[in-house]
């Protein structure tokens, strides 16, 4: 039995051309079990409600109401989600166009996920004269990247009952109506599904938010208060502000404990030669934690291989005099049985891998990662690893097309694909490379796997993280160096390739963060 | 009186000491086999998800084979149905062939008639007026 889709539009004096386009769009939908709730917001334009009586007189799927006076996008939103006596409804704009199918792949995606509660789909941006620009490929449910931008935006499908449950749209929120409502929804269900396709063109037509990104700054200013709101109901403590020249909502997270953080570091005590300077790489690393961290509650644990010169651990315990620990290895190297022994000699509920290789750029780096690990279902987070003349080293992983580090190479200073180098998010996973990992998520799926010594314990350990439901974030807000390389040869073997394929092949090429069409 | 007090007192001090140092190695024993245990309890975890997730492959693999076997067998029979209807046509052509040839020899046969060719001698004349008449 399909379901009744009611798609529910607000009109108020559109573009008359965007308008037929509109209901041309509609009209023509593949899936004939829908109704179109429209209402007239006092359209000043008499053309509108001509049209409007005629598409009734049309066809009896659509329900025109006329307002008396005119209330705005919510309150005409609201009074259109009163006509709807479908099961879910269906978001449009009276300017915007839908794709033929949109409504056939909305009934199939609700037959496969009966108990789906909010759909949301690709979408692309249309110009005056039908040109398509701006394909938006989405992530999958991204809630981390969500409190930045209002990434689901179009097409959203929302349970009639679930939206009836939160208040349907709140005034107070002009410009970010929908994005506030999405929040209320999202905070209520996990049943979320996103398809991959494009499935709306959302008009470009001057002064809309289509066009420019600060063409409405007043939907920004609100989009920061509904995040606020959003927090402040999940009783997350932030500090929420939006940031113009990125078009985003900015979610700094205020500490209300500071649990200990084991800063793990495997080392052999390798030299090289950064900013023209040669330098032990291990104790360069613990000095820039040392003296650059704001945040106090952490030990270092040093794991040396059986051979690094007396001078390193000397010098160690120079830089760092009180809450330094070191551990001799004397095994064949195995990052992943260095890293594994670093934890058990640790106490810590956080732990923190970190390459001997790296040096700390941000000084709230801790404070940044621990509030994103504080979240119940955040096992493991990232930060953004810079190499030495300022390029991205990685931005989380990817597993598009094969396991790499997101972006690597790029200029710190590219946006990416609509903003997402420069906001946190849910990644398939970050290099281990610095990597702050709770405690018993860790035990949970036991720890780095020895059978990787060298490449993809991080891929491994991170697949096992949401294989057991747990999210992963990365945050451009934390900001190290790895001059990377220079302690490990970057080859990769094929036997490891064939070992991380046999255990997680049907996870590569098939990453729900990072998708291509 | 003090002295013997005194002398008490620091073998007292001296036992508490050795005792202390062997509470002390103890606990550093029990810490020692605590870490063993917890890395022993890692690698298990991690053979037990890992091989969970190995099993899982190989079923996507199974699945992916079991899809391709559907394939195959729909072309397989696919294939059969097409040439049992090619046989069918083969045999009806057969028939048709064998049933064309009956008829060409009986044809041949009624040609080389002696009736047939009196036949044809008697309507020269007809044959020919309708010749000059067209």
């Amino acid at each position: 039995m399909p379901p009744l889709l009611s798609i529910v539009t607000p009109v108020y004096d559109p573009p008359r051309y965007a308008f037929e386009k509109c209901i041309e769009t509609v009209f023509a939908q593949e899936f004939k079990d829908w109704e179109w709730c429209l209402v007239d917001d006092c359209s000043t334009a008499p053309w509108v409600k001509t049209r409007l009586n005629e598409l009734q007189a049309l066809d009896q799927r659509v329900k025109v109401y006329f307002r008396s006076e005119n209330g705005g996008i919510v309150a005409a939103s609201n009074d259109a989600i009163s006509l709807a006596s479908g099961e879910f409804i269906v978001l449009l704009d009276n300017d915007d166009e839908l794709h033929l199918d949109a409504l056939e792949e909305v009934a199939a995606c609700i037959n496969a996920n009966p108990i789906v509660d909010y759909i949301y789909s690709d979408e692309d941006k249309i110009t005056e004269d039908g040109k398509h620009f701006d394909e938006f490929v989405k992530p999958d449910w991204s809630p981390e990247r969500f409190l930045a931008q209002n990434y689901c935006s179009h097409l959203s499908v929302i349970r009639t009952s679930l939206l009836n449950e939160v208040g349907r749209f709140r005034s107070g929120f002009d410009g970010a109506q929908d994005y506030d409502l999405f929040l209320r929804v999202t905070e209520r269900t996990k049943y979320i599904v996103h398809i991959p396709k494009v499935l709306y063109h959302w008009r470009a037509v001057p002064g809309s938010t289509a066009t420019a990104n600060n063409a409405k700054l007043y939907a920004y200013t609100a989009a920061a208060k509904a995040v606020d709101e959003h927090l402040k109901r999940r009783k997350i403590a932030a500090e929420v502000k939006f940031d113009p020249t990125l078009s985003l909502v900015k979610v700094k997270r205020q500490l209300t404990e500071h649990p200990k953080v084991s800063i793990i570091i495997p080392t052999c005590g390798t030299r090289k030669s950064i900013f023209g300077v040669d330098t032990c790489l291990v104790v360069n690393a613990v000095e820039s934690v040392e003296r650059r961290s704001t945040y106090t509650n952490f030990e270092i644990i040093v794991v040396v291989d059986k051979g690094t010169p007396q001078q390193v651990i000397t010098d160690l315990k120079t830089v760092c005099p009180n809450r330094l620990k070191i551990i001799d290895y004397d095994k064949p190297f195995n990052f992943s049985d260095k890293c594994n022994i670093g934890v058990v000699n640790s106490d810590a509920p956080l732990i923190l891998f970190l390459n001997d290789d790296t040096e700390i750029i941000s000084p709230d780096w801790l404070e940044t990662m621990v509030g994103h690990i504080s979240e119940e279902d955040v096992a493991m987070v990232g930060p953004l690893l810079l190499y030495e003349d300022g390029r991205i080293q990685s931005a989380g992983h990817s597993n598009t097309h094969s396991l790499h580090n997101f972006c690597a190479g790029l200029s710190s200073n590219v946006f990416g694909h609509f903003r997402m180098l420069k906001l946190a998010r849910e990644v398939s996973g970050v290099t281990g490379a610095c990597a702050l990992i709770k405690r018993d998520a860790y035990f949970e799926v036991g720890g780095m796997s020895e059978i990787f010594p060298l490449a993809f314990n991080d891929c491994d350990i991170a697949f096992k993280f949401l294989e057991h439901g747990y999210r992963i974030i990365w945050t451009p807000n934390a900001r190290l160096f790895h001059f990377e390389s220079a302690t490990r040869p970057a080859n990769v073997k094929p036997s490891e390739v064939k070992l991380i394929t046999g255990r997680w092949g049907r996870k590569i090429n098939n990453d729900q963060y990072c998708k291509v069409h | 009186m003090n002295d013997n007090i005194n002398a008490s007192a620091e073998l007292s001090v001296t036992e508490l000491s050795s005792d202390l140092e062997s509470v002390r190695s103890k606990l550093q024993a029990a810490e020692q086999k605590i870490m063993q245990l917890e890395l022993a309890l890692l690698q298990s975890r991690d053979f037990s998800i890992g091989t969970a997730a190995e099993i899982g492959e190989m079923r996507v693999g199974h699945n992916t084979i079991i899809e391709k076997l559907k394939v195959a067998d729909t072309h397989i029979k696919n294939h059969s149905a097409h040439i049992k209807r090619l046989e069918e046509a083969l045999g009806e052509s057969g028939r048709a062939s064998a049933f064309h040839a009956a008829r060409s020899a009986e044809l041949d046969r009624v040609y080389n008639s002696a009736s047939w060719k009196i036949g044809r001698f008697v309507m020269i004349p007809v044959r020919i007026l309708r010749k000059i008449s067209s």
